[in-house]
């Protein structure tokens, strides 16, 4: 795949010239990604986003809201997509600088089909039916030829992306809305009268399905099934997950990924090209982010659940009243706004041991995201301890808890002795075709070029 | 998909530097795509692949589907595919002596994003279910990271797709197996002393219902809704053929990667070899084209004949079979028609077609897309609508014509242009930049064009 001589000059990007600041914020997403993700890991697909099929109470509610759709939703997923976007341009642009003719991309390439693979591993080896990095690595690909494009054309193309997820929500909403429409007009026909035609019976089938399946009993049957499944056997349990991963990879990738997770990268390479990512914009542009992100970004989001909860999650009524649906316009706002305010504690310096703590946190970001699907895995599948659906929704958070301890001591420890995160090695190894340094007293005089 | 491919980035194509011969070759793949495109463009899908739902036994329709299904199909499909494969090393080769950096990289990326943006297009305008730009344009990026390996690592990775392909093929025979042994298990209980579980319920309506799907009856009822909606509005049509779009295309570029990726490495590694090229020997050729012939239409005739024994039922066909044989003999006999085209050309009494199909080639992007409008224009209701309403057999006077019809546009218009039509939009999008379009402009002025 690559001469001998290349090779060398491609070695990987010395340690001291990481921009230390990134890895504190990737540490900060890598963690708050699994507040987002506990409900998926301990909850049937069902009630993951649906509050009234699971006990209630106002702990239980609150945490929803608040980790849940209210304010953080999407965030931290967010949060890392931009790093992601700023992460891939900094390590073409380091290639370039040390290589010639096409071998930073291809370097590249081979990166993103590398991930790919872990993806896939994730998705349907670990079970982790909302695994992003099989979406990181297409988008990312995709993100290759907008590289050098000025921030100004960036944002440009990330309104593209907000305005297209935009739109299908959309479109998805109101072909649904038609749906009902006419099945609730053929069942307000007298059938004792008119015998309805086949295409009318077919079409106040489908409205009917719409209806029942948005019935607390219905839900209840499903997650019955899927408990039972998840904690059942292996096969079971693959054949459960690997139905949602497939779902997924195919038209995740095409109704959401594409859009969502671009949108967030493009945003991220723009940030990072105008030092805001980096922490070298003044303290006014956070304020401004903060005020004007949380600001809007919050009524926005509360009205968004207010339809949810209004119409008690039964989506067949949610379909009916709503008239727009900005599930992205509310979590980009919002998003942006929690992004300014980590900058504004940044800036404050107040927090920084904060900053530090997380740091080998996010060094080892890739690690700590799939060991994350390991231990929720031994501690909710039937194949490991199966507390799955046996949680309450405030109980998750003390899973979370206790996986961020490990992972805070277990990265700070490792990275003492080692160079990199056990996976990232992998990754760096696979990439460069060529088994990395891993211990740190290796010599870093011998290998300058190779940290 | 065309000149692209070997349009050195400075100079307009100098004609003698082309490869002749992959024009030529991608000239007989392009016609032969709508061989077997053909069905599906003017068929109802039940019927287009099944003879039992027209009740064509015993008659020259019968004749034709299994000549078509047993010689060709799916094979020019693959001929294609190794041309994209050998185009991505062309196209980059060519650049890297002239470019500096990666600029060559960023025109590859550009070029295939684009391409998505046309297969688009193709799907959403032209409304086009069958579309396989979006394939080229996405499997065509996963390539790059393979473009240098040597000849023979490219094989062996054409040989883990392979695998793969056959793998997947065969995991969804075994799923449907599975789905009738248990229902018919099911099925078999006694009802009257054993009430079912809930599980079993399910298990027993899905064994039922794949069965149902597979009598004559209910493919004759999905026929007749299938051609309403085709020949109906526009609107109509969008709807039904976009709707489809995320499950016929989208779901086919996950499972179906290995049956583009394969021919896109044998495509390198034969361009690497000369076998593309018309470099190897005739010894070469001949073994491909006796191997290849032999063994896939062997296993081609035995699979027709399963089919046919089944007769064309799904679920009889799913009981029956122990293996599936698609994509062998698929591959045995792309590599076998491969053979046999080289094999003529060696030959050198058949230089006037070679000559024929150069320019179809050449334009082989706007033949492609040429191809989904002349086809909609003639089948569905927007256009004339015989969508359903032709024979079989009648259907290939319909293939005939348009390639008479393709043939002559390339010659004529390539005798007056540089490019097609869409081959000129995609290079100027490419280098976002107007590309030099009439043959008469000077060449030097555009020396520094990118």
């Amino acid at each position: 795949m690559t001469n001998e001589s290349t090779a060398i000059l491609a070695a990987p990007i010395g340690q001291q010239e990481r921009i230390i600041f990134l890895d504190s914020l990737r540490g900060i997403a890598i963690l708050g990604i699994l507040l987002m993700n506990i409900p998926g890991f301990g909850l049937p697909y069902v009630a993951i986003n649906d509050f009234s099929v699971q006990p209630q109470g106002d702990l239980n509610y609150f945490f929803w809201y608040v980790f849940g759709p209210g304010v953080f939703e999407g965030s931290m997923r967010g949060l890392f997509s931009m790093l992601f976007g700023a992460g891939m341009f900094i390590f073409i642009t380091r290639l370039e600088k040390r290589t010639t003719g096409l071998m930073a991309a291809e370097l590249f390439m081979r990166r993103q089909l590398w991930l790919l693979v872990f993806g896939l591993f994730h998705a349907y080896v670990l079970f982790w039916f909302w695994d992003v990095l099989f979406h990181y690595a297409i988008c990312g690909i995709v993100l290759f030829a907008f590289r050098r494009l000025q921030p100004k054309y960036l944002f440009i193309a990330a309104a593209f992306c907000l305005i297209a997820m935009t739109a299908n929500e959309n479109k998805n909403l109101y072909r649904e809305k038609a749906v009902i429409r006419k099945g609730e007009l053929i069942a307000k026909i007298d059938t004792t009268t008119t015998k309805l035609t086949d295409k009318q019976k077919e079409q106040l089938g489908a409205m009917n399905e719409i209806k029942e399946s948005s019935t607390p009993e219905a839900k209840k049957k499903k997650m019955e099934k899927q408990i039972a499944a998840v904690t059942g056997s292996y096969k079971d349990l693959y054949k459960e997950r690997s139905g949602l991963a497939e779902r997924s990879e195919t038209y995740g990738v095409y109704y959401w990924a594409i859009w969502d997770v671009s949108l967030f990268m493009l945003l991220g390479l723009a940030f990072f090209k105008l030092g805001i990512l980096q922490g070298e914009a003044k303290t006014k542009i956070y304020a401004w982010m903060a005020i004007l992100g949380l600001g809007v970004g919050l009524p926005l989001s509360y009205l968004f659940v207010t339809f949810d909860v209004n119409d008690n999650f039964n989506w067949y009524e949610i379909i009916k009243t709503k008239v727009f649906d900005f599930y992205e316009i509310q979590r980009l706002i919002h998003s942006i706004g929690i992004f300014g305010l980590i900058m504004l504690m940044y800036k404050s310096g107040w927090f920084k041991w904060l900053f530090a703590l997380l740091r080998p946190v996010g060094q080892m970001a890739f690690t700590n995201y799939l060991t994350q699907s390991i231990m929720c895995g031994l501690f909710f599948l039937g194949i490991g301890l199966g507390y799955f659906g046996k949680l309450e929704y405030h109980q998750l958070f003390y899973v979370v808890a206790a996986v961020w301890i490990i992972q805070i001591v277990w990265s700070h420890i490792w990275l003492r002795y080692f160079r990199f995160g056990p996976l990232e090695w992998a990754w760096r190894s696979l990439t460069y075709w060529k088994k990395q340094p891993l211990k740190k007293n290796n010599s870093n005089i011998g290998t300058t070029g190779m940290g | 998909m065309t000149k692209e491919f070997m349009a050195p980035l400075t100079a307009p194509v100098n004609q003698q530097e082309r490869i002749v011969i992959l024009d030529s070759l991608r000239g007989f793949a392009i016609l032969g795509i709508l061989l077997m495109n053909m069905p599906s463009f003017s068929m109802p899908p039940p019927a287009h692949h099944d003879p039992s739902v027209l009740n064509e036994w015993g008659t020259i329709d019968f004749t034709t589907w299994k000549i078509v299904q047993w010689f060709p199909e799916g094979t020019q499909r693959a001929i294609f595919s190794m041309l994209f494969g050998a185009g991505i090393l062309l196209f980059i080769g060519g650049k890297e002596k002239r470019l500096d950096g990666m600029m060559p990289a960023d025109y590859f990326f550009r070029r295939q994003l684009w391409l998505i943006v046309f297969s688009l297009f193709d799907v959403f305008i032209l409304l086009w279910l069958g579309d396989i730009l979006l394939d080229y344009a996405v499997l065509g990026m996963v390539m790059f990271a393979f473009r240098n390996l040597p000849a023979k690592k490219l094989l062996i990775g054409a040989g883990f797709c392979f695998f793969f392909m056959l793998v997947t093929e065969n995991r969804n025979l075994y799923h449907d197996k599975e789905i009738i042994h248990r229902g018919e298990m099911i099925a078999a209980i006694d009802t009257t002393k054993t009430p079912l579980t809930l599980i079993q319920k399910e298990q027993l309506e899905a064994m039922e219902d794949f069965k149902k799907k597979n009598t004559i009856e209910s493919k004759q009822v999905a026929m007749k809704k299938n051609i309403e909606k085709n020949t109906g509005s526009y609107k109509d049509l969008y709807e039904h053929r976009t709707s489809r779009y995320i499950n016929e295309l989208v779901t086919y570029l996950y499972f179906g990667i290995w049956d583009v990726m394969l021919f896109m490495f044998i495509g390198m590694a034969f361009f690497k070899m000369g076998i593309l090229t018309g470099q190897a020997s005739v010894k070469t050729y001949l073994l491909m084209t006796i191997v290849g012939l032999g063994i896939g239409l062997s296993v081609s005739y035995f699979r027709l004949q399963q089919e046919i024994y089944a007769r064309f039922n799904w679920y009889e066909y799913s009981k029956q079979v122990w293996f599936s044989s698609y994509e062998l003999s698929r591959t045995f006999r792309s590599l076998g028609i491969l053979g046999l085209i080289m094999l003529m050309y060696k030959s050198g009494w058949f230089k006037w077609l070679f000559t024929l199909l150069r320019p179809v080639g050449q334009m082989a992007f706007t033949n492609y897309l040429m191809q989904s409008f002349l086809c909609g224009l003639i089948f569905y209701g927007v256009g004339f609508g015989l969508f359903g309403k032709l024979q079989r057999h009648e259907i290939y006077y319909v293939l005939a014509a348009i390639w008479a019809v393709q043939i002559i546009y390339s010659n004529i218009w390539l005798s007056y242009f540089r490019f097609g039509p869409m081959e000129w939009c995609w290079r100027s999008l490419t280098y976002w930049k107007k590309q030099p379009f009439k043959k008469n402009e000077s060449s030097t002025d555009t020396a520094g064009m990118s």
